[in-house]
């Protein structure tokens, strides 16, 4: 369809437009690297993202699945799971993908958020839960049975789901 | 599918003026091209000249590519969304996509109500305010997908009703609008979902009458 | 959303009509509005169901879903 503003219009848009106001709406606009309010900031963001991308590691060696096999089922972007399981903390992964994965892992979404670093700490402790994991269980072929016990004391912690 | 181009206005910056603008409906290839071509490497120049000056690194995950083209395709494909495109001196300056079947009013006076939904609005990397970089090339844009929104929401029968999940930086925008702030929506990324009644619509296009068909 | 449009002549059995009228005024909407939007739900869920997805409906208390088409 064709738009009509008036001249009226602009006069009162011009007032409303704000020197420090970025517009914008939607997930496929937020770009974290930017958006302070967003981005932790004085918080291990980092160090609880590596917990991110070593139980995505962990989790699917345990359920002895291929990092292909978790990005075909779980219509996910192969490079990307990638460069999560390298968990070198710099890596921000997209909002969609950490749903999926929350789904085929069968844990709580919003936890999994902000290990993810995406979205605000809401719930205590689980920073220092995230931390102790990372902790705990390092990139081997093979789990470990300490790697299989931090494993699932994590998993317990991500599953209680939040209502 | 071709577009209607309606002739809008946006301020230039640097001259303080307004200046001739096109708005798309729907989007034109072309503005699909420049968010390709332009807007990302424009982002991404301005994600290295943070991490030179030492904020923590990051990278824009490849897959954000890949699912921002599904995302057209389907918007293109589908009756249940449309898209709105702004140029100005032949580039992409914002664009949109709406919604039409998959939300409702959550509003008591609207509840249940059927709405346009904004699942996607975003200005060029060059029009962001951000005092690390330059000041924005053009502003207003906002204020126009906002105003284009209302008016499909009219001429679909949905009497101005727009629905829309805030980025955290432009919650006083939507609220000078006329949006009601519903607070942090813990089913969306804890994103603020804000609602448009019809009376706020009517009162943000500043033309008195309702545009019902 | 070009504003070309195309005309057709619709025949709606008293009980159709009923049902398009009825939900004209809950909605507040006119025949063409409402038929637009049962339009694109039809296609919204035509091309997910095609791709493999399944329609439930939840209940909102017991959480139980009950599957809305089966194929």
């Amino acid at each position: 369809m064709k738009f009509n503003f008036t001249p009226e219009w602009y006069n009162s848009a011009l007032k409303i437009e704000s020197d420090d106001v970025t517009v914008g709406a939607g997930m496929f606009a937020m770009h974290p690297e930017f958006d302070e309010s967003v981005m932790r900031l004085g918080e291990s963001i980092e160090e609880t993202r590596i917990a991110f991308g070593q139980f995505v590691s962990l989790a699917r060696r345990k359920k002895k699945v291929t990092i292909e096999e978790l990005a075909r089922v779980s219509d996910l972007d192969l490079s990307e799971l990638i460069a999560i399981e390298q968990h070198d903390g710099h890596f921000i992964p997209e909002p969609r993908t950490v749903y999926q994965l929350a789904n085929f892992f069968k844990v709580s979404y919003e936890k999994l958020m902000e290990i993810a670093g995406l979205t605000k700490l809401r719930h205590p402790g689980l920073t220092t839960h995230a931390l102790r994991f990372a902790a705990r269980s390092a990139s081997v072929a093979e789990l470990t049975e300490q790697e299989q016990r931090a494993l699932e004391e994590f998993a317990v912690v991500l599953s209680e789901q939040t209502k | 599918m071709s577009s209607d181009i309606s002739n809008v206005l946006l301020k230039e910056t640097a001259t303080g003026t307004l200046v001739a603008a096109e708005l798309f409906n729907p989007v034109a290839d072309q503005q699909i091209t420049d968010w390709h071509k332009l807007w990302r490497p424009e982002r991404d120049r301005r994600v290295d000249t943070l991490k030179a000056t030492g904020v923590p690194q990051a990278s824009w995950p490849q897959s954000s590519h890949w699912n921002w083209e599904r995302k057209i395709e389907n918007i293109q494909a589908l009756l249940s969304y449309t898209s709105v495109g702004i140029t100005c001196n032949g580039e992409t300056q914002g664009l949109m996509s709406l919604g039409f079947s998959a939300h409702r009013g959550r509003l008591p006076a609207q509840l249940g109500c059927e709405l346009v939904y904004v699942d996607y609005l975003e200005v060029a990397p060059w029009n962001w305010k951000d005092v690390r970089f330059a000041q924005p090339k053009y502003s207003l844009i906002g204020g126009l997908m906002i105003g284009a929104a209302i008016q499909i929401s009219f001429e679909q029968g949905f009497k101005g009703r727009v629905g829309l999940h805030s980025l955290p930086q432009s919650i006083s925008f939507y609220e000078k609008c006329g949006f009601v702030n519903m607070g942090p929506d813990s089913t969306y990324h804890f994103l603020p979902y804000f609602e448009l009644m019809t009376n706020k619509a009517n009162e943000f296009l500043k033309q008195g009458e309702n545009h019902e068909i | 959303m070009s504003t070309v449009k195309r005309t057709m002549t619709l025949n709606l059995t008293e009980a159709e009509m009923d049902v398009l009228e009825g939900l004209c005024v809950k909605k507040d909407m006119s025949k063409t509005a409402v038929l637009r939007q049962a339009l694109r739900l039809y296609q919204l869920i035509e091309v997910r169901i095609e791709k493999g997805n399944k329609l439930y409906f939840e209940d909102a208390l017991s959480k139980d879903k009950a599957e809305v088409m089966m194929l």
